[in-house]
């Protein structure tokens, strides 16, 4: 899913693809209460939530807002609650309404979470960009990664002029990344790499990617991997380049398993195998790559080899 | 990989009740005198858990003259609690994003229950201190070797987080060492064993040599 987001993020960078809610990544809903680092529970209500009592923490949140009007925490975990109808009928309605009133107390998960019930639009929640856009300001005040990260794509869709705002985008998607977001990482490293709203740096470029890289992000992975192997901005190193690919690859990354099955034909940064390179090159034709050059590398195995490309593909899906 | 050629031991207890100490805290202490365990993972059985923080306690207490890193199971607020090294879960998403914001950086935080390469790397790059293979599941099954090597090997070649391989056999020690395994971890193969003692001496040696011979190689 992070994927969709990410690979989304560069079609529009690239091609400046129309502004659509697709481009959003995942509801990214942090803990609303971290417990304290020596165990103890942060508060009755969110422990109960946590252990999945529902009900009791709807209660509990319930009982702390009679005593405190206040009390954001509270309300934040009434519509996390409400949102995702657990203990009762699902009602984003509802949840909009506590986060509304928890997000004006100045609570950067309500007003997150709030944001993101505005953007799509829910039952009973009409789809309101700019109402969207002012909560992730208010979340972003408060240095909310996923909202920093969410103004930044915005700043890329909703064009002013005709023209995406790179350098607001720019400048969102570094305090994101800064804020050990692996998206935003991955999207300040392609503005650096491209010198869009920020000034062109391949050495910092790479250094960001690598993060994204680091943090999981497949899109990043992939990146990174073709800098690492060709130099660009980073020493060179085919294989650093190879295992990040193999990880892009376990992850069904068709780009990854097309450039995975070349290093194991040529023997660039892996030991050559024309077992693997075939069974690569299997998924990534499987994907919709078609590879003649490699097709024509891996035509001669053996039945014998054949069969552990099959094993291959079988032991992947497995695990 | 070659800069990485040790391969060591990881106890692990069975899951053990109030009422199992005072026989298993010998045999515990005499096997981590008996060779290079690096790690003991402590197990509370399902029906003990009002008693694990005593249990827990009693195994540090246990571990305290050996230089093993001692894991509770799935307690990591308990395992900060009562001064463990560290705590193991279960399953890369909740339970592990849980136990390493209450315990890291200072204490260590292991994974197991793996269901796939997606798990297994969204662990490593959340930054598990360790993720652990071929453990048996919870009813017992546990996963053919064959299975677990190709996991194994697989994880060595492409990520620098260290992986345990759990062995069910003292036989299989240098099978998982060779594939690359940073440490091999034992249950029932060292407690069922006639004597404990000389199961650790012979898995150690055996995980030893066999890193050695891969190290040599560079595999």
């Amino acid at each position: 899913m992070k994927f969709a987001a990410s690979l989304c993020l560069a079609i529009g960078l690239a091609a400046a693809a129309p502004a659509d809610a697709q481009t959003f990544t995942p509801p990214f809903t942090p803990p609303i209460s971290q417990p304290t680092p020596d165990g103890r529970p942060a508060d009755i209500a969110f422990g109960d939530y946590q252990r999945g009592y529902f009900l009791t923490a709807l209660q509990e949140a319930l009982k702390r807002v009679g005593e405190n009007p206040k009390d954001a925490a509270a309300m934040t975990l009434i519509g996390e609650i409400y949102r995702d109808g657990y203990a009762v009928p699902r009602s984003e309605s509802e949840a909009a309404h506590w986060y509304r009133i928890a997000s004006g107390l100045g609570n950067r998960e309500a007003a997150f979470a709030l944001g993101m019930l505005l953007l799509n639009g829910a039952n009973g929640v009409s789809e309101d960009r700019a109402g969207a856009k002012a909560q992730f300001e208010i979340a972003a005040a408060k240095a909310h990664a996923g909202a920093l990260y969410n103004l930044g794509v915005m700043a890329l869709s909703d064009k002013v002029g005709g023209f995406p705002d790179f350098a607001t985008a720019g400048a969102d998607f570094r305090r994101a990344a800064e804020a050990g977001y692996g998206d935003g990482a991955y999207s300040y490293g392609v503005l650096l790499r491209e010198g869009k709203g920020v000034p062109l740096d391949i050495g910092e470029s790479a250094r960001w990617l690598k993060r994204a890289a680091d943090a999981g992000v497949v899109a990043g992975q992939v990146e990174y991997a073709i800098m690492l192997f060709n130099g660009v901005g980073v020493a060179k190193d085919e294989a650093g380049a190879a295992k990040l690919l193999q990880r892009a690859a376990a992850r069904n990354n068709p780009i990854a398993e097309n450039r995975l099955a070349h290093l194991y034909v040529t023997g660039r940064g892996v030991a050559k195998d024309l077992v693997e390179a075939a069974t690569w090159n299997r998924f990534a034709k499987a994907a919709g790559i078609d590879d003649p050059d490699l097709d024509a590398a891996t035509a001669s195995l053996t039945p014998e080899e054949n069969k552990r490309v099959d094993e291959l593909i079988r032991r992947q899906a497995a695990f | 990989m070659a800069d990485n050629p040790s391969c060591r031991l990881y106890l692990v207890t069975p899951p053990l009740g109030l009422g199992d100490i005072a026989a298993f805290a010998p045999r515990f202490a005499a096997a981590l005198a008996a060779g290079d365990v690096a790690s003991a993972l402590v197990r509370v059985a399902p029906e003990a858990q009002g008693d694990a923080r005593q249990i827990a306690e009693r195994m540090v207490e246990t571990a305290a003259l050996h230089d093993a890193a001692i894991l509770v199971e799935g307690e990591p607020r308990l395992a900060a609690r009562i001064g463990a090294d560290g705590a193991h879960v279960t399953g890369a998403c909740e339970p592990l994003s849980d136990a390493l914001a209450s315990l890291h950086p200072a204490r260590i935080v292991g994974v197991g229950g793996l269901r796939g390469r997606d798990d297994a790397m969204a662990a490593g790059e959340a930054g598990a201190d360790y993720v652990m293979f071929g453990e048996p599941r919870r009813d017992g099954w546990t996963p053919p070797l064959d299975e677990t090597v190709e996991r194994v090997a697989w994880w060595a070649e492409i990520f620098e987080t260290p992986c345990v391989a759990y062995a069910a056999r003292l036989d299989d020690v240098a099978t998982l060492a060779a594939a690359g395994a940073d440490f091999v971890a034992l249950g029932d193969a060292v407690w069922s064993a006639t004597s404990v003692e000389q199961a650790i001496a012979a898995a150690g040696e055996a995980a030893h040599n066999a890193a050695a011979a891969r190290a040599e190689t560079g595999a």
